[in-house]
């Protein structure tokens, strides 16, 4: 069964771009340009990975990331990205579990959800 | 035995005859005046007693009676026709026992009571008149004298009281009740014992006693009692009183009071033996000259002085022999002063011997009777040639001392005994333009500035009378008409006797002083003006950091009153959150004594909060002297507003343009993959320069987003303890391996610990590398050494390149400064990437530089400071 990843980004182009990569390597990509119900989404795609991007609408990838670990979903990987040079911090404020700094290798991009996806099959 | 008769029974019943009858010698021996007279009056018989009595014998011819004269008890005339005897014999009644003055022939008077009968026959007709003249002349005076006495008695002061042998008081005038407080009534009657005090009871038994011999008790002074029980001094004098047979029947005792005359006497006693104890103590002599007989009188220390034996009389020639001969004349002209105004006072030279000299002091007072006549002069006279010896001693050593002072240069002034004048050295004389001969000026305040002259008197008016030290600054006119401000210390001079003579003062002129204090002042009041409108806000510290002022303009923004704001009371308004930064670079300051520059946010009274900057640094006194910190506090809030969009607008600008990079970089990989594996090269190589591309625009992106958080402040430091040779190695790996055409080699070292952003500091090196990479397209080999010393690691990048003109190896590192090089050669950038590699090794504490040459490379360090 394919590993399921669901990214929030509002960039169209980037989520396109993340689907192929990711759908190449085998990978089901869920995109969403929004937020707005992010539990909902959980429970409708139950996720193997999910993406998060800070900039998202409408409350923005911190907040949405901590939704998230607050919930019943909080053992899905969330790897944090942004285009901030302080994405560390803000993946650490977030709880998120991974951070990649836009604009990233799309081999890191490859690895880091791989690996994600790994951890959470063990 | 006989019945006394009549005389008319008498004659008639025993046949004598009147002739007889008369010439009875009973009637002669009578002590008593007996005389006749008939119808008509005539005088027919009398007895030696009558004519004793008249003073005269009758001559037949006398009617009435044989006085000279007669008058009434009140002195007026009564004429014989009218007298008694003329009355009985007129058939007038007569007033029995009235008495009558007789005068007789030589003048005396005599007092005699009539007793007139009328002689009447059988028939009872009257045929004459006899008389008895009763001479009470005696009694009378007895019982004027008895009255006078008793007046006497009654008026005196003295209490006088008489008293039996055995001590009962028999009279007690009204000073006796005065004196005792009893009344007659209630002492009369009374044992004496009643007034003498029970010690004293004795006194009775001792008087009486001494009465009874008939002795006299004068002045016997002792104490009695009053009424009220108050013991009183009296002096009494205690007399027999003897009756009329000189048997002593007891004692009459005059008692006076004599407090108020002991007391008097013993003052006296006391003033006088005082005026002795004096007049011996200060070896006065004293002597009196009688101007009436020219007699004097000498004392013995008077003797002594002049060189005479004590006890001596010398005569007046002798004193005058005494007198040193150059001396007569003032001697003789004091004398002749004294008698017209009274008093002498003179000193002179006298020669107890030959050998001797004294001087003396004679000090006299003339006396004068009610006429204003001299009488005599009573005076002393002192030995003080001591006294002048000293004195002239102490003059020398004054004018020893007037000739040091008038060597000093500071101004003195002296007073001695008179008020306001005195000494004034030569310093002053010549400061005020005054010639010594002119000598001592009476009245200084001629040369005080009108304005200062009256605090210039009070002063020294109020110090004379505590004889205490002052201190007072006033203008005197100097010699060339100049007022110039003078400082006057003075402080009391005594004598040897420690009595207060007068001030001694030191003066200077401290006009040039006073001015530029005045001028200071003005400036500060000019500096406090200006400070306190500025629209900027001033602050001074004082030398450990503590404020010490703050003008107007910060007490308006802060709403803090001036007393609270000194010290570190000026930091309540800071912001909290600012409050350490800021007091770490004022501390820094302080210590390094360099400028400085801070921002922080104020809690302005209204509750706004704003940006400010603040800019200060050392200041120093005219002598060079460290005396703070001094600065200004300007509101930047705008700017900072703006600045604060402009890097938001960075951020987000940056972070808008990393987006669509991002998708750019995955595609172009997404297509550098897929076509990876095929033949066509051109393809491949377009790719593979469009990654390049890409990763250099994200590159610059980043530095704009990383210049934004410097100048936004957000610029934070995440410092932890790493070895930096493992992180110079690291990118320096990382840079070789996108730098294939270069050598970079990196020497080999020891660990080297900081305590730094290990992510910072790698973007400094990385930026040194690649600048290495880039300004040395020809040379390839790129060197890096690390080295430790004074507690400082340094890191060195050096390239073979271009190298740096030696103006710019400051300006490399200011923002958007790029290098000029070649002109033909281009290099790609912004030039912000030094900028930022100077401000991250700087909030480090570090140091970065370049040395460098044009054309032979460039030596790019930074130094950290080691790990403790």
């Amino acid at each position: 069964m394919k590993k399921k990843v669901i990214i929030y980004d509002d960039d169209a182009d980037l989520l396109e771009v993340c689907s192929l990569i990711l759908g190449s390597k085998g990978f089901e990509v869920i995109m969403k340009d929004r937020c707005t119900e992010i539990i909902k989404d959980m429970q409708q795609h139950r996720p193997d990975v999910i993406l998060m991007d800070n900039w998202i609408p409408d409350i923005g990838g911190v907040k949405a990331t901590r939704l998230i670990k607050e919930s019943a979903f909080s053992n899905i990987p969330v790897i944090f990205f942004s285009a901030n040079n302080n994405v560390t911090e803000l993946a650490a404020e977030a709880g998120a579990d991974y951070y990649l700094h836009k604009p990233f290798d799309i081999s890191e991009l490859e690895a880091m959800v791989t690996n994600a996806a790994k951890e959470v099959s063990s | 035995m006989m019945q006394p008769q009549n005389i008319s029974n008498l004659v008639f019943s025993y046949g004598i005859s009147e002739a007889e009858l008369l010439n009875h010698p009973v009637l002669e021996a009578l002590p008593v005046a007996i005389y006749t007279c008939d119808l008509d009056g005539y005088i027919r018989m009398y007895n030696r007693a009558a004519v004793e009595l008249w003073g005269r014998e009758p001559d037949g011819s006398d009617q009435w009676c044989g006085s000279w004269k007669i008058f009434s008890m009140d002195g007026s005339p009564l004429p014989l026709d009218e007298c008694p005897m003329a009355k009985v014999l007129k058939g007038i009644p007569v007033e029995p026992y009235r008495e009558i003055m007789i005068q007789r022939p030589d003048g005396s008077r005599r007092i005699a009571v009539p007793h007139p009968r009328a002689i009447t026959n059988d028939a009872g007709k009257m045929i004459g008149a006899v008389n008895m003249l009763v001479d009470v002349t005696f009694r009378k005076n007895a019982e004027e004298d008895v009255a006078r006495l008793a007046a006497i008695v009654q008026s005196s002061e003295d209490a006088i009281v008489s008293k039996t042998l055995q001590g009962i008081v028999t009279s007690w005038n009204p000073s006796a009740e005065k004196v005792f407080g009893y009344t007659a009534a209630e002492m009369i009657g009374q044992h004496i014992s009643k007034l003498i005090p029970s010690e004293r009871i004795s006194e009775e038994a001792e008087i009486l006693s001494k009465i009874q011999r008939g002795e006299r008790i004068e002045h016997f002074d002792t104490q009695r009692i009053t009424k009220s029980g108050k013991l009183i001094d009296v002096s009494l004098t205690i007399s027999p009183v003897r009756n009329s047979n000189g048997i002593i029947i007891g004692a009459s005792k005059i008692a006076r009071l004599i407090s108020a005359e002991k007391k008097l006497y013993k003052a006296l006693q006391e003033s006088e033996q005082r005026l002795n104890i004096a007049v011996e103590a200060a070896e006065l002599g004293t002597w009196e000259l009688n101007l009436i007989t020219r007699e004097p009188s000498y004392s013995d220390r008077y003797l002594q002085i002049l060189g005479f034996e004590p006890g001596s009389k010398p005569d007046h020639s002798s004193i005058l022999k005494k007198i040193h001969p150059e001396d007569m004349e003032i001697r003789n002209e004091a004398i002749k002063k004294a008698l017209e105004d009274g008093t002498l006072d003179f000193e002179m030279r006298v020669c107890p011997s030959k050998e001797i000299v004294r001087w003396i002091r004679s000090k006299g007072k003339v006396f004068y009777d009610k006429n204003g006549t001299p009488q005599r002069i009573l005076g002393t006279t002192l030995d003080i040639t001591d006294q002048k010896a000293a004195f002239d001693i102490l003059l020398q050593s004054e004018e020893r001392f007037k000739d040091i002072a008038n060597s000093a240069p500071v101004m003195i002034w002296m007073t001695g005994n008179e008020k306001y004048a005195g000494f004034h050295n030569t310093s002053w004389l010549n400061f005020t333009g005054i010639k010594q001969e002119h000598g001592n000026i009476d009245d200084w305040t001629d040369f005080v500035h009108p304005d200062d002259v009256e605090k210039y008197i009070n002063v020294y008016k109020e110090a004379y009378v505590k004889q205490e030290a002052f201190y007072r600054e006033y203008r005197l006119r100097r010699y060339d008409g100049q007022y110039r401000w003078i400082s006057d210390h003075a402080v009391p001079r005594y004598d040897n006797t420690g009595s207060f003579i007068g001030f001694i003062s030191a003066c200077m002129d401290i006009d040039d002083e006073k001015r530029f204090n005045e001028k200071l002042q003005a400036s500060e009041l000019l500096f406090k003006t200006i400070a306190n409108v500025s629209p900027v806000a001033l602050w001074m510290t004082d030398v450990n950091g503590k404020n010490n002022f703050v003008n107007q303009t910060w007490i308006d923004w802060t709403g803090i009153p001036v007393d609270k704001q000194y010290d570190q009371g000026w930091l309540a308004s800071v912001e909290e959150a600012d409050r350490e930064h800021l007091m770490e670079v004022c501390r820094k300051s302080l210590e390094k004594k360099e400028q400085f520059a801070v921002e922080f946010r104020l809690n302005r009274k209204d509750g706004k909060v704003r940006w400010m900057l603040s800019e200060g640094g050392p200041y120093y006194s005219i002598d060079g002297k460290f005396c703070g910190l001094a600065g200004s506090v300007a509101d930047i809030t705008e700017r900072k507003e703006q600045e604060i969009q402009k890097n938001d607008f960075l951020a987000v600008a940056s972070h808008e343009l990393k987006t669509p990079i991002t998708s750019i970089k995955a595609y172009t990989q997404l297509l550098a993959q897929t076509f990876q594996n095929g033949d066509n090269d051109f393809v491949k190589n377009a790719l593979s320069k469009m990654e390049n591309q890409v990763n250099k625009m994200t590159k610059l992106v980043s530095d704009f987003l990383k210049l934004s958080k410097i100048e936004s402040g957000k610029f934070q430091l995440n410092p932890e303890l790493f070895d930096l040779k493992d992180l110079v190695n690291e990118m320096a790996g990382d840079i070789q391996m996108v730098s294939a055409g270069h050598k970079i080699l990196v020497e080999k070292s020891g660990s080297l610990f900081v305590n730094a952003d290990r992510e910072r500091i790698s973007q400094v090196i990385t930026n040194f590398l690649n600048n290495a990479v880039k300004y040395s397209p020809d040379n390839k080999d790129i060197n890096v050494r690390m080295k430790n010393s004074n507690g400082f690691v340094t890191v060195m990048v050096e390239d073979k390149g271009i190298g740096i003109k030696p103006e710019e190896h400051q300006k490399i590192f200011e923002r958007f400064y790029r290098a000029n090089g070649n002109a033909n050669i281009s290099f790609s950038g912004f030039g912000i990437g030094l900028y930022i590699s100077a401000e991250i090794i700087r909030k480090h504490g570090g140091d970065i530089g370049v040395n460098s040459e044009e054309g032979k490379g460039s030596v790019f360090y930074f130094t950290l400071p080691q790990a403790k």
